[in-house]
């Protein structure tokens, strides 16, 4: 069974409520607010004033710099506000609330349809990566990078493998399943797209084990199509098999560079829904607007859904049944529990990167405090990229910036917090050493900047 | 509505810190049963007493240093598998007096003087065995003998190796007496077969990992087994070394202390052979029949400098920069 290299942990996988459901539509809520940092890189820009009309699929934020990209309306109607609020990222940034017009929206719908005569060879691929920047396609995963940029590697890297990322590691999260189940030949369609762009041939699919239907249904599409250089590889369900740099090694048994991008080894790993918003942006020229987010957990009907962005939580909960009882509800996530972030209220909206809505009650999240390090070594040996978590934390606390310098390759995966025994808050450190060591470089390139007053100081 | 705002992730392994230490007192359990059939109901009594005044003096110097929850956190199991298995390295007749003194030793002077749980250097029911060894040699060499045997008082097999030699020993128990435990000795020096039952469920629970027992065990058997093989006559054979003596006790459940032993695995690799080694030297040439508590503490001494060199290769780092 393929798996990444070491480490990891295996988290209770509660993928059982959601599992299988088909994907529902519900119904549009009265309004959308959409963000423009739906992306890793710079927000978009704001395209649309109060009291425009938009139409589905119009731009309302424009792609701003290198690494970035548009964001589209996913409902007919009238812009309301234009405001700067929390997004479900945690950050507030602005944002544009868009009343829905539930007729009109029915019917712009309609004009985002397959095109039957479209013939993927007459399209470049040059033409092809323009339609899918044009269509504000992010990572779909979780992370949210602009994917153009992911298809654009740089000139003296050869590109081999393009690594389909099925993998869906996180507990709870069922909706790339769900996709494979229901899409399947949509998705190979995508991924045709994205193997156009990159002018590779090998292209590997990786699905965790768990997910057999997907795995043999894959599998059997990929005969059918007479796929060739195409590998379905069934991997061992272990957290973080989805992690790029996992996921590379399982799948390939190539090693990404500390600090480097996996175009370094040859490769570009996108995700299932990515790909499939790439077959959308080019047989139904669609841009990336709604998206399938797993609600579940202390939800009355977990499942899959086909969401808008702009969606509140509130009114995706509401669709998911509500809560089982509110007054029990302790902390609702966006993403996985593993990689997710808790938010601070309801009214924040599904973003591109938004792969669940994991809502824990006060049975799901037992409170103990933080105890001391009883130097257990267990951090150390799931960690996935080698490190030693329970070290960099106390540098992280005794900001010890010389210490920190392996704080980078965390990718905070957040295994070490997970099997810590004292439940002590690893990641949380780690992440605050990134920004310790952040601080104490920019402090030494400002110094070795202006050397004068350094020598005025070592005088004083 | 009320959301909590919490760090990622959001979720945690079930195995906390009191599942972790009552795991191993657990596991302790079948020795001090064995311990208790063979030398009586006042081995209870050391037992029960050296666990007791370790929580309570836990709970003591916790109320001291002005910490809230002082009986909760003295209960969180570590204080209690210190008093059990200073227990484990006392004479069945130690005056209980004794037993507590063992306890101020390690609870208030091993560990909690240099910080509480987590933060000790040395382990601390080996610290507190070394002085009572040091102060009261008499009564933590006076062993009593076993269930069934005809006289009051016995030797343990390595005390008897060093005095007499090994013919004596020979003479007197074969290798199924060590395994099952019928000889004289520490509670916990009893049966081999009680402590590995305890080591499967450890192992089998994840509590502690196989690194440290293993080249501890093997690196015994490898430096007593050359001289084995070299003069039969003279040296005992690899599996008295391993059968005997703390080294079963010192090897799962003394050398796997978390707190003192290092934090990577290739780190507890060299601990454990380390310790392995040093009793080796000690059994056979030092002046003491015993060594395990002694390379312990010396390789405890060692482990920080063991975590800074053998720290796990990072992933996407080639040879030459890691």
């Amino acid at each position: 069974m393929l798996t990444f290299k070491q480490g990891g942990v295996h988290p209770s996988e509660r993928k059982d409520a959601s599992a299988r459901q088909a994907i529902a539509s519900p119904a549009l809520p009265a309004e959308v607010s959409i963000h423009m940092n739906q992306h890793l890189g710079r927000p978009a820009k704001v395209a649309v004033k109060v009291k425009d009309e938009v139409k589905v699929g119009d731009i309302v934020g424009q792609s701003e710099g290198l690494i970035s990209a548009n964001v589209h309306s996913p409902v007919s109607g009238i812009v309301k506000r234009v405001e700067k609020r929390h997004s479900a990222a945690g950050y507030p940034e602005m944002c544009v609330s868009i009343e829905v017009d539930l007729a009109r929206t029915m019917e712009d719908e309609r004009r985002f349809a397959p095109d039957p005569d479209l013939v993927l060879e007459s399209l470049a691929p040059a033409q092809l990566l323009e339609r899918v920047k044009a269509a504000g396609i992010v990572g779909m995963g979780g992370a949210a990078f602009p994917t153009s940029v992911k298809l654009s590697p740089p000139s003296d890297k050869k590109i081999d493998t393009l690594l389909i990322n099925g993998a869906e590691c996180e507990p709870y999260l069922t909706a790339d399943h769900q996709l494979m189940l229901e899409r399947a030949d949509e998705i190979l369609k995508g991924i045709e797209v994205l193997q156009r762009i990159l002018g590779v041939e090998q292209v590997v699919i990786g699905i965790e084990e768990n997910k057999p239907d997907a795995i043999g249904l894959l599998y059997e599409k990929v005969q059918a199509r007479q796929l060739k250089h195409y590998r379905v590889e069934a991997l061992r369900t272990r957290y973080p098999q989805g992690g790029e740099k996992q996921l590379i090694w399982a799948a390939l048994k190539r090693e990404v560079p500390s600090g480097k991008l996996p175009f370094e080894v040859g490769v570009v790993v996108q995700n299932v829904a990515t790909a499939l918003a790439a077959y959308e942006a080019i047989y139904w020229n669609k841009p990336l607007f709604e998206r399938v987010v797993t609600v579940t957990g202390y939800v009355k009907k977990p499942g899959n859904y086909r969401l808008p962005l702009g969606v509140s939580f509130q009114d995706a909960i509401q669709s998911a049944g509500g809560f089982v009882n509110e007054a029990k509800v302790r902390s609702v996530i966006h993403g996985g529990p593993m990689m997710g972030k808790s938010v601070r209220d309801l009214d924040v909206t599904i973003m591109k990167g938004t792969s669940g809505i994991v809502v824990l009650s006060e049975d799901d999240i037992a409170f103990e405090p933080e105890g001391p390090c009883i130097r257990c070594g267990r951090c150390v040996s799931v960690c996935p990229m080698g490190l030693m978590p329970t070290e960099l934390a106390q540098a992280a606390r005794l900001e010890q910036a010389e210490h920190l310098e392996d704080a980078p390759d965390c990718m905070e995966c957040g295994c070490c917090s997970y099997t810590c025994p004292t439940r002590r808050a690893l990641v949380h450190w780690i992440r605050i050493g990134k920004a310790v060591l952040r601080q104490a470089q920019k402090n030494k390139a400002q110094k070795s900047q202006i050397p004068s007053s350094q020598a005025q100081r070592s005088n004083a | 509505m009320n959301l909590m705002l919490t760090s990622s992730p959001h979720c945690r392994a079930e195995q906390g810190l009191k599942a972790v230490m009552y795991d191993v007192v657990l596991a302790l359990l079948p020795a001090c049963g064995v311990s208790v059939y063979l030398f009586g109901w006042r081995t209870l009594a050391v037992i029960l007493v050296c666990a007791s005044s370790a929580v309570v003096l836990e709970a003591g110097v916790l109320y001291l240093r002005g910490r809230k929850d002082c009986w909760q956190t003295a209960f969180d199991g570590s204080a209690v598998i210190t008093g059990v298995l200073l227990a484990m390295n006392l004479p069945p007749g130690i005056p209980l007096w004794m037993a507590c003194v063992g306890s101020f030793i390690a609870i208030v002077v091993t560990k909690q003087l240099f910080g509480g749980l987590g933060y000790n250097i040395f382990n601390p029911a080996l610290i507190a065995r070394v002085f009572l060894l040091i102060s009261y040699p008499v009564h933590m060499t006076a062993w009593t003998a076993p269930l069934g045997s005809e006289v009051v008082t016995a030797a343990t097999p390595l005390g008897l190796l060093k005095t007499e030699g090994l013919a004596k020993v020979s003479a007197q128990w074969s290798n199924w007496d060590f395994f099952l435990g019928h000889t004289g000795g520490s509670l916990g020096e009893m049966s081999a077969l009680a402590l590995l039952l305890g080591a499967a469920f450890l192992l089998l629970r994840k509590v502690i990992t196989w690194e440290i027992p293993l080249s501890m065990l093997a690196s015994l058997g490898l430096f007593t087994g050359i001289f084995w093989l070299v003069n039969p006559a003279q040296y005992a054979s690899p599996l008295f070394h391993l059968l005997t003596g703390g080294a079963i006790l010192g090897a799962f459940f003394m050398a796997t202390d978390m707190v003192t032993s290092p934090i990577t695995s290739k780190g507890m690799l060299i601990f454990g052979a380390g310790i392995g080694l040093i009793t080796g030297l000690i059994r056979l040439f030092g002046g003491f029949p015993e060594g395990v508590s002694f390379a312990i503490l010396i390789m405890n001494a060692l482990v920080p400098a063991i975590d800074k060199y053998t720290k796990p290769r990072k992933f996407g780092m080639s040879r030459g920069e890691a």
